[in-house]
């Protein structure tokens, strides 16, 4: 039986200055080590969901554990914090330091780590995310791609068990967005870390164990991502999509040609067509 | 009637020393009412070349000409031509309320009240935002696709005869990414002449007629979707990314697939059913 990290319960949300609802009635629980990604467009909660995670916002009702830890009680906030931290979309907004060493002592400055612990730490944390190269660099020199990995090895300095990314990829390019997402799918692979990304990249869900797609303060959807990308036409409905080779799939399915269900990557495509070519070439 | 980069070299003053050259001796013709998308990884001057368009930046060398004048020989002129969207523009709203975001543009542009009020309310119906509903709402209560195209109708509140636009559907969720494409693809139609940078090759492949391809500040090649797309490899040695009907249909062809290279899902398609349910016998 796998052990949760996050665990919540009847959980409502509404923003101090407005009376809407910006999450109702949320109940989810999320394993140790699962790598979950979070859809939905704008307003949907998303971002709110994943500052409840980490005790940045206390549920208006309800009740959120972080490792069994309620995100209510003060007392917890700091080991809440270390246990699951948070990177967000803005790579240039979170680079507190003029070094990246220091951006990483960062964190466990705030922590009250003893200054004799930090350097194995800070070289352990860059060269798990590959920025080891850079520890004396000054971050304004990196690319974005690079300044995430350094947001996130900040992180990994405090030997958190879950990451949060919220977005963390949408200002970056191609590339650095894949260096990103790689980066993430190894620690969760390697080192076990529990992941919550959130994107608007439906091809970036597919990477995922698990896929919860939110609208109107609520969870909608909660499966693997075959499931979910299964009803295209459900999930137009919340104003989201299915990746490129679904949206094929549902096409060619619609031609009358027999495929299988939860087609989402290339590969699957091209295996699947292959299939069929070969065979109908036999005939 | 064109934009015309001859000769065109940009050396950022601060990098001199470092000999970091932005743009080396671009040679670009922009025609009137084309679509052209600029492609190219992070660095290789993609903003840097749409940052000359409308004198923003002057060339170190060579020249821009717009219906053969120099833009820089005469630049509160063309100022309002070429009208310049940036990344995200809406960081850079600012007023109270949409109408009057909207309306600093042409008030810049000494026009009279009436006429301001009126490029608002089109400008607002372009993009799709509704006058009466949103025009007295404070821009910041908006979603962030809505913002996007508040700060786009501000542009386009000047009228300019040329749009520039930088990476529009960044950090956008699929509905807003949706609309502002739609908007793009309706401006284009209605005559406006747009270049458009994006990172986005699924972007790319929907609205632009021609593909420029951008590295270390050069034009590295030029060609319609269809020719630039099909050069998977090339592409991807770029460290770009290739729209995902392209890559598969490169992959199936290297396989012995006979189909023909797309890049549009829908054209895939076609190709696919008539390969499976024809056996790929005719049309070909």
């Amino acid at each position: 039986m796998s052990e949760t990290i996050f665990s919540l319960r009847d959980v409502n949300y509404i923003y101090d200055h407005g009376d809407e609802y910006a999450l109702s009635e949320i109940n989810l629980d999320i394993n140790k080590g699962e790598f979950v990604a979070i859809l939905g467009h704008n307003g949907s909660g998303k971002s709110t969901l994943a500052k409840l995670l980490n005790g940045l916002f206390i549920p208006t009702d309800g009740t959120v554990l972080v490792n069994n830890m309620d995100t209510q009680e003060s007392k917890f906030i700091w080991d809440i914090r270390k246990c699951a931290g948070m990177v967000f979309q803005n790579p240039d907004n979170q680079i507190v330091a003029t070094i990246v060493r220091d951006d990483v002592a960062f964190g466990l400055e705030n922590i009250g780590i003893p200054t004799e612990e930090m350097p194995e730490r800070i070289d352990k944390a860059l060269k798990a995310v590959n920025m080891l190269e850079f520890i004396d660099s000054a971050p304004h020199m990196l690319s974005g791609g690079q300044k995430q990995r350094v947001a996130i090895a900040g992180i990994l300095a405090m030997l958190p068990e879950a990451l949060i990314l919220d977005e963390s990829t949408a200002m970056l390019d191609p590339s650095g967005r894949k260096e990103v997402l790689e980066t993430v799918k190894k620690l969760n692979r390697e080192n076990g870390i529990t992941v919550i990304w959130i994107t608007h990249f439906m091809q970036e869900a597919v990477e995922a164990d698990r896929v919860l797609v939110m609208n109107d303060g609520k969870i909608s959807l909660d499966g693997t991502p075959k499931q979910v990308f299964s009803d295209g036409r459900k999930i137009r409905s919340f104003g989201l999509d299915v990746p490129p080779m679904a949206r094929l799939s549902e096409e060619l399915i619609n031609r009358g040609i027999v495929l299988p269900n939860g087609i989402l990557t290339v590969d699957d495509m091209q295996r699947e067509v292959l299939k069929l070519w070969q065979s109908n070439l036999k005939m | 009637m064109a934009i015309e980069l001859k000769n065109v070299t940009h050396v950022y003053q601060a990098r001199v020393e470092m000999n970091i050259v932005a743009l080396n001796n671009i040679d670009l013709t922009i025609e009137d009412g084309e679509l052209l998308a600029l492609i190219g990884h992070t660095g290789s001057g993609k903003s840097t070349l749409a940052q000359h368009l409308n004198g923003l930046l002057k060339p170190t060398s060579g020249k821009v000409l717009i219906d053969g004048e120099d833009i820089n020989e005469n630049r509160s002129k063309y100022r309002f031509e070429v009208g310049l969207v940036f990344q995200y523009p809406e960081y850079q709203l600012f007023e109270e309320t949409v109408k009057k975001d909207i309306a600093f543009g042409p008030k810049n542009m000494g026009l009279t009240e009436d006429e301001i009020n009126q490029r608002v309310k089109s400008a607002m119906e372009l993009v799709g935002l509704n006058y009466e509903e949103i025009g007295e709402k404070s821009p910041f209560e908006l979603s962030g696709g809505q913002m996007r195209r508040v700060a786009l109708a501000g542009v386009l509140a000047m009228q300019p005869r040329y749009l520039v636009l930088d990476e529009p559907t960044a950090g956008l969720d699929p509905k807003g990414r949706y609309y502002l494409l739609n908007d793009i693809k309706r401006l284009h139609e209605q005559g406006t002449t747009i270049v458009i940078i994006s990172h986005s090759m699924d972007d790319v492949a929907w609205l632009a007629e021609r593909i420029a391809v951008m590295e270390r500040g050069r034009i590295v090649k030029t060609g319609s979707p269809k020719d630039i797309f099909s050069q998977y490899s090339f592409l991807s040695d770029m460290g770009l990314d290739v729209p995902q009907a392209s890559e598969l249909s490169y992959k199936l062809i290297e396989k012995g697939v006979p189909i023909k290279n797309c890049f549009k899902l829908e054209e895939l398609a076609d190709e696919l059913q008539n390969l499976l349910k024809n056996g790929g016998k005719t049309g070909a």
